[in-house]
């Protein structure tokens, strides 16, 4: 049957007509040539003109429109992960410890990705509290210019290729017996070691060298030469009443900071049930962060500094005088605080065995050994001793050792004369480097096998004897690495992963303490922490003191005061082996204020008579040469307030030469110099200033003592001390205005013809306790990595672009030889009677209901109006595009800090927009937790509970020093302290009404030192 | 239109033998012909410095406001100094147009035509800054409250800077009003004396059709007299509600109540320095001595000698009040002005605003032309550190120490300002050669009608 056609058209029907549009495609002609050869004529403007013109508009628009913004891929999940629910975290108890610091923590993840490192207050050691590094070491684990491939003699090879080429060499030389190093620094991890106890038993021509870069060194020696055993002290600051520190930065670097900065703060908060607070003497060299908080200090020089702790023992001991100032005064504290009954606790940041013998005899005297000092069960921070570094040393020097296996270790950077070093390490058989990331060692070992970053990596640690912990991956390894143990696996043959390996060994550990193992394992992976039964009984061995005879000629004989002295010291950036991590290097020093590179600190009166004087103004430091251990070294000098005179001081961590980015290459490597990788002073001399001046990244101009105005009996109204005795009699004590009482004088000059503001609901505040801020930092960098604030770089820090949202102003009291130092945090004060709210023009930051000063980031135009009009100074503007979050794309194209890497910025918080160049950003009392806390509280119907939400600022603190909440609900904590009589507001006097409160600075002396 | 003099007095327009014709081609003489070389010089000056004002900002939006010497704590330096600076100097050509004529001071015909186009080309310049200055300048229309989709989202009304929005927008119409009326019958005076057809062409557009007649003279004088009366009160407005941008702050140094008065001084005094700078050269450039006279001259040295008095007691009156005050952060505000980092600034301020101009109490100086020209760049110095004094020595060093701070500008802080200069003067060079610059029509209601022969008698007969 033919098919009927349906037709529409006549022409359709008719075959001619068909023919010829088939055959012609074009009916009409082209009206090419059109205007040109012809004229056009009047009816031209036809049906193809105006396809013409629609076509042209239309690609002229797309041309027009291809320089778009820039297209950002986002990949969902296909399989959605079981446990993972897209927008929300997860956290995962893990450890991060590194050079001595042990910290308990919990890893934020984000849709599969670590973003951020929060405190585990299920922890007995670190107790919640974090560090900067810990804060930072999130960062690292993003850092593209990792190794991405294991080599080998600088070409990527695959693991097996590798794993065949140390094998054999390792089997060469275990046949020619010789020697093969181990050399890692400190390692907590009980798998660990017995990996390496496994490995020399199969290498039996290997041995392990421990290395800590600061090392602690005299102190286990001191130990064993006392009481019969290697390990490093457990101190309990909590335990002591009176708390003598002889050079020893306790709260902020030395040793464990944040399990003894919570000890030592948690005696040192007072309220008006509480005065029981300890005291706190600080002798010193320089000036640092711990004894800011101590409450008598002394400065003394480097090497009386090294001799304090004999005199000091001859004075209690047989009443001998001393040369040293403060050797009396400290005496007589003890001997008053022993007859008493109080605790004592005496540390020394020495690394001298005999001064630490010495440390010890004293602290027996005290008797402390037993009360505040234990030694008894093993305190594993550090392990690392300086015969041992001798001994490899020597053999590397005099060719004996043939093979070096790193780990953990960068023994060309930190080891006295590390560069010759390294030419030895080069010329060695086997050298193998686990570093992550190339570093000056890394860079002369023929074999490179990275290791995962930690958040990577499984493992266990044994901080303390009877404390284990097991860290868990929080990601799967980005790049193309192997944990190191995994490969020491593989090489000394041992059959498995690392993971059964670690939980084999915790088999020994939590038998019987549950009633299965896998309990205790998951119970322990949860928490974080396995406490063994009976830890928290302390024991201690005896002293034995028959050392102390020896050890107090030697220190008289070794430490003679000399004209200029060294000393050496670590800051909150760390030891240098994170030189990398742009978060600490752009993280002031709590004294100094400065960022990103090292220089010498020394008193103003040295400085002065060396006519190397700076121009602070123009934050320009003299360049000096000084000659130490027989080397000249040139660095920038800083007038520090309280450097003892005749000192100076210079730290480590810095002068690294190879890291993944120039950026982080700043300053001197002093562990070049060290005559001894223990050594933490030297004699110096001067030997010119070169009249030339360094640019430095200070962030707070140095010499800004607070201010007295105009007839000198006023105070500006930022910081109020008071002493404990006058606290006892009243808590209001040093809490004036004017002269007068805070209440009163507020009740009787703040007072407005506006009507209150009522806020219904929640009304969010803060108090920040002056008392418990040991300036430690960590806040600072958990702000930063919370709020994904960026980082700037050494020249804009310079240029006073620095962008934290949460800084510790450091002020000044007192003499330039010995003031006092009190640190304050400083965020938005997110006032009632904001400043910084009505002058907007478009209204971008404003009021919430409940008592936020908002920014509305996307109707910022960048007047910088609110900047101006803030009497904090607390608000920052992006004055270039640092995020890559600009609507034009990056054109800020020198991104040398690799900010706009696609992988370092997978650690950004996705709750929180970055800001683009333009506008203004400040502290949100992280709005996006605030947000969650409430959420959450919906989600179960609840009302809030006290303490739910914390501030990023706040969890990080190690110290309690921060209390955030509802001020509105007076069962809160944030209540209670915002009403307490030593609650200020800073410059409250102008009616801004903040909202974050501090509490007096109480200092616990006697009046003739205020 | 005819004007009688007092014989006491000195004529107001000089010169043998004038007659309104020779009035008329003494003035559009200079929009006829081909511009002489210097004017050439000083355009080509005007126009590198147009350049580097482009390039300069152009930096400045592809960078970003870092290219610029600001920081955490002065967010605000030389741009808003400049803002200020040039809003200052656009207060003289509305106040001599319309407050002196309110005043009948008929000595003001022969400058306020050129103080008026400078008011109007500094206002430009001044309006440049606030947006230049804003950190996102693509958003910059977020300013205005206009209606827009996202729900009642609206400008902050209590912010100064929209204030200053407002003020300036406002002043800037009703001046280009008020100097657009005013050209009018000039236009078409310069049309009818054209001799190619396209000048008569254009002239005649922008003349709107000036015929001259009877009702048009008396509407015009209608409108210089209502725009006169609108004018007045935006002179004293516009600065009062700049120098708000300051005293509603909480920054010490800012936070001051005696700023409107203080700054509108300040800003007349500036202005006048500015006219003078330019008077005195446009005099001598464009043959004008007979319209621009010493008079002239020595009435504008009075009026910079009492504001500058003003301004001087205006300092002098913070500094009593400060100390006053009793309050330290402002105790050390003003002490750290005159005694801090930027001493150098104040007491250039000081020097160029309050001692100097006190020379004019002579009339030897008052009637100098150097000593005029010396002071008027004097003045124009001076104001310019006052504002800078004002901005960046109370931002500098404010409440909390720890964030005090030092600022120094960039290259990119000076290019700007000294660009803005190259658009002024670029704008101002191709006023000088296209419109009247002496508006003729008022001139000529001032030229004495009296025959210097009846003049002569006159005098005879009152022995002068």
């Amino acid at each position: 049957m033919q098919e009927k056609i349906y037709w529409q058209h006549i022409e359709e029907i008719n075959p001619s007509n068909i023919v010829e549009s088939n055959t012609k495609e074009f009916a009409e002609d082209l009206p090419v040539l059109q205007g040109i050869v012809e004229p056009i004529s009047d009816n031209a403007h036809n049906r193809r003109d105006f396809l013409k013109s629609l076509g042209f508009t239309v690609g002229a628009a797309t041309l027009a429109a291809s320089c778009s913004i820039p297209e950002r891929k986002s990949i969902p999940f296909v399989n959605r992960p079981e446990d993972i629910m897209p927008g929300m975290a997860t956290y995962y108890a893990s450890v991060f410890a590194q050079g001595g610091d042990y910290v308990s923590i919990l890893v934020k993840n984000r849709d599969g990705r670590p973003i951020k490192i929060e405190g585990n207050p299920d922890s007995i050691i670190s107790r919640g509290g974090t560090s900067a590094l810990a804060q930072a070491s999130v960062v690292g684990l993003y850092d593209s210019k990792r190794y991405q491939n294991p080599k080998s003699n600088g070409k990527d090879v695959k693991w097996s290729e590798i794993d065949k080429e140390i094998v054999s060499k390792l089997d060469s030389l275990k046949a020619s017996n010789d020697r093969v190093a181990i050399l890692s620094s400190t390692i907590m991890s009980p798998s660990s070691n017995a990996l390496i106890f496994q490995f020399l038993a199969k290498y039996p021509n290997a041995y392990h060298v421990t290395h800590d870069m600061v090392s602690f060194s005299g102190l286990i020696q001191a130990t064993e030469m006392s009481f019969g055993k290697k390990t490093l002290p457990d101190y309990h600051f909590d335990k002591a009443d009176v708390i003598v520190s002889i050079g020893a930065d306790f709260a902020a670097t030395w040793g464990n900071p944040v399990e003894y900065a919570s000890k030592y703060i948690s005696r040192r908060k007072v309220n008006k049930e509480n005065t029981n607070m300890s005291r706190h003497i600080h002798v010193e060299a320089l000036p640092s962060a711990t004894s800011a908080t101590a409450d008598i200090r002394i400065p003394v020089s480097a090497s009386e500094e090294a001799r304090f702790a004999a005199d000091l023992y001859n004075a209690l001991t047989s009443g001998t005088a001393s040369s040293i100032k403060g050797v009396s005064e400290v005496k007589e504290e003890l001997m008053k605080a022993k007859a008493s009954g109080k605790t004592c606790l005496i540390v020394n940041g020495s690394n001298d065995a005999n001064v630490q013998v010495i440390t010890y005899a004293i602290n027996s005297f005290l008797g402390a050994i037993g009360t505040t000092v234990f030694v008894g069960k093993s305190v594993n921070y550090k392990k690392g001793t300086q015969a041992e570094i001798d001994t490899f040393v020597a053999e590397l020097n005099n060719g004996t050792l043939k093979g070096l296996i790193c780990i953990d270790s960068n023994p060309v950077y930190s080891l006295p004369n590390g560069e010759e070093l390294g030419k030895k390490i080069k010329n060695l058989e086997l050298s193998v480097s686990f570093s992550d990331k190339i570093n000056e060692t890394s860079e002369v070992c023929k074999f490179i096998c990275p290791d995962n970053n930690f958040l990577e990596s499984w493992n266990d640690y044994e901080p303390k004897e009877g404390i284990y912990s097991i860290a868990q991956p929080a990601i799967s390894p980005l790049f193309n690495t192997r944990q190191y143990q995994q490969s020491m696996m593989k090489w000394a043959g041992v059959e498995g992963s690392y993971y059964d390996f670690i939980k084999k060994n915790a088999m020994a550990i939590g038998n019987g303490t549950y009633h299965n193992f896998d309990a205790f394992w998951e119970y322990t992976l949860q928490k974080g922490e396995y406490v063994a039964p009976g830890t928290e009984v302390l024991t201690s061995s005896a002293f034995n003191g028959s050392n102390i005879a020896t050890a107090l000629g030697q220190v008289q004989a070794s430490y003679k005061k000399s004209e200029l002295e060294v000393r050496f010291y670590q800051s909150i950036q760390g030891d240098g082996s994170m030189a990398d991590n742009p978060f600490l290097q752009e993280l002031p020093d709590p004294i100094t204020r400065m960022t990103w590179d090292n220089y010498f600190i020394a008193n103003p009166k040295w400085v002065e008579s060396k006519g190397a004087n700076a121009i602070l103004n123009e934050k320009k430091f003299a360049i000096i040469t000084l000659k130490i251990n027989g080397k000249d070294v040139t660095l920038p000098v800083i007038p520090v307030a309280g450097v003892a005179e005749g000192t100076i001081g210079v730290k480590y961590g810095f002068g690294r030469k190879t890291t993944s980015n120039e950026a982080y290459n700043n300053g001197f490597n002093v562990y070049s110099i060290l005559s001894k990788a223990s050594n933490v002073s030297s004699t110096a001399s001067f030997v010119s200033n070169s009249g030339e001046f360094a640019k430095l990244a200070s962030v707070q101009s140095y010499f800004t003592l607070t201010h007295k105005g105009l007839g000198g009996e006023k105070t500006r109204n930022l910081i109020k001390e008071t002493t404990l005795s006058e606290y006892i009699k009243n808590p209001e004590s040093g809490n004036t205005i004017g002269g007068k009482g805070r209440k009163a004088w507020i009740d009787h000059h703040l007072v407005t013809l506006y009507p209150k503001v009522e806020m219904p609901g929640h009304q969010w505040g803060m108090v920040i306790d002056l008392n418990s801020c040991v300036g430690c930092s960590a806040c600072v960098v958990a702000c930063s990595i919370e709020n994904n604030v960026p980082v700037v770089g050494k020249n804009e820090v310079y240029r006073s672009h620095d962008m934290h949202w949460l800084r510790i102003d450091r002020y000044h009291t007192g003499s330039m030889d010995n003031p006092d130092v009190t640190f304050q945090p400083m965020l938005c004060q997110h006032c009632d009677n904001a400043p910084c709210e009505n002058v907007c023009p478009v209204s971008a930051t404003n009021h919430s209901s409940d008592g936020l000063n908002q920014m509305a980031y996307n109707r910022c135009i960048g007047t910088r109006y609110c900047a101006n009009n803030c009497p904090y100074k607390v608000r920052r503007f992006n004055w270039f595009d640092y995020t890559g979050s600009d609507s034009f794309g990056a054109m800020n194209d020198e991104d040398s800090l690799n900010r706009l890497d696609p992988i370092a910025r997978m650690v950004l918080n996705p709750d929180v927009v970055t800001r683009s160049r333009g506008v203004i950003e400040k502290c949100s009392f992280c709005v996006q937790k605030i947000q969650a806390g409430k959420l959450e509280a919906k989600k179960e119907s609840r009302e809030l509970r006290d303490g739910e939400i914390k501030t990023a600022c706040q969890s990080a603190c190690a110290t309690n020093a921060i209390t955030f909440g509802d001020v509105n609900n007076k069962s809160t904590l944030v209540y209670q302290l915002t009403n307490d009589e030593r609650a200020f507001g800073v410059i409250e006097e102008i009616y801004t009404k903040p909202s974050v409160s501090y509490l007096t600075k109480v200092r616990n002396r006697d009046n003739k030192h205020a | 239109m005819s004007h009688v003099d007092s014989l006491i007095r000195e004529p107001l327009i000089l010169g043998k033998d004038k007659t309104y014709g020779q009035i008329t081609t003494d003035i559009v003489r200079n929009t006829e012909g081909n511009p002489p070389r210097e004017w050439w010089f000083a355009f080509g000056i005007a126009l590198i410095g147009l350049l580097l004002y482009v390039v300069a900002v152009s930096w400045t939006i592809f960078k970003g406001i870092g290219v610029w010497g600001l920081q955490k704590t002065v967010n605000w330096a030389w741009d808003i100094t400049n803002f200020v600076w040039w809003v200052g100097i656009g207060h003289a050509g509305t106040l001599i147009s319309a407050v002196l004529l309110l005043f009948r001071q008929k000595w003001r015909t022969g400058i306020n035509r050129a103080a008026e186009a400078m008011t109007i080309f500094a206002v430009i310049c001044a309006g440049q800054f606030p947006l230049i200055h804003m950190g996102r300048i693509w958003q910059g229309f977020f300013i205005f409250p206009y209606a827009n989709t996202r729900g009642p989202l609206w400008v902050n009304f209590n912010s100064p800077l929209l204030w200053d929005v407002f003020a300036i927008s406002t002043y800037f119409t009703v001046s280009c009003l008020f100097w657009y009326s005013g050209l009018m019958p000039d236009f078409a005076t310069i049309r009818d004396r054209a001799t190619s057809a396209k000048r008569k062409y254009i002239y005649n557009i922008l003349s709107f059709g000036w015929r001259g007649t009877a009702k048009q003279w008396s509407r015009f004088e209608s409108l210089s007299l209502i725009l006169a009366g609108l004018s007045t009160p935006l002179v004293l407005s516009v600065h009062t509600i700049v120098s708000f941008d300051f005293a509603t702050s909480v920054i010490p140094g800012w936070h001051t109540t005696i700023f409107p008065p203080y700054f509108v001084a300040g800003a007349i005094f500036s202005g006048f320095a500015m006219v003078q700078t330019l008077m005195l050269i446009a005099r001598k450039v464009q043959k004008l001595e007979d319209y621009i006279t010493i008079a002239h001259i020595e009435s504008m040295n009075k009026v910079i000698v009492l504001t500058g008095s003003i301004v001087g007691i205006a300092y002098i009156t913070e500094l009593f009040i400060a100390w006053y005050s009793g309050y330290l952060y402002e105790q050390y505000a003003f002490y750290n002005r005159a005694f801090g980092d930027y001493y150098w600034a104040y007491w250039s301020m000081m020097t160029c605003n309050v001692l100097s101009p006190q020379l004019f109490w002579f009339k030897k100086f008052r009637r100098s032309i150097f000593v005029s020209f010396v002071m008027s760049i004097f003045v124009n110095i001076g104001m310019w550190f006052e504002r800078f004094v004002i901005i960046v020595t109370s931002l500098h060093k404010d409440f909390l120490v720890s964030s005090w701070n030092y600022f120094s500008p960039t290259w990119v802080d000076m290019a700007i300002f000294v660009g803005s200069l190259g658009l002024f003067f670029t704008l101002f060079l191709i006023f000088a050669r296209t419109f009247p610059v002496i508006a003729i029509a008022e001139v000529k209601a001032i030229f004495s009608s009296i025959s210097e022969a009846a003049q002569e008698k006159h005098r005879k007969e009152h022995n002068h």
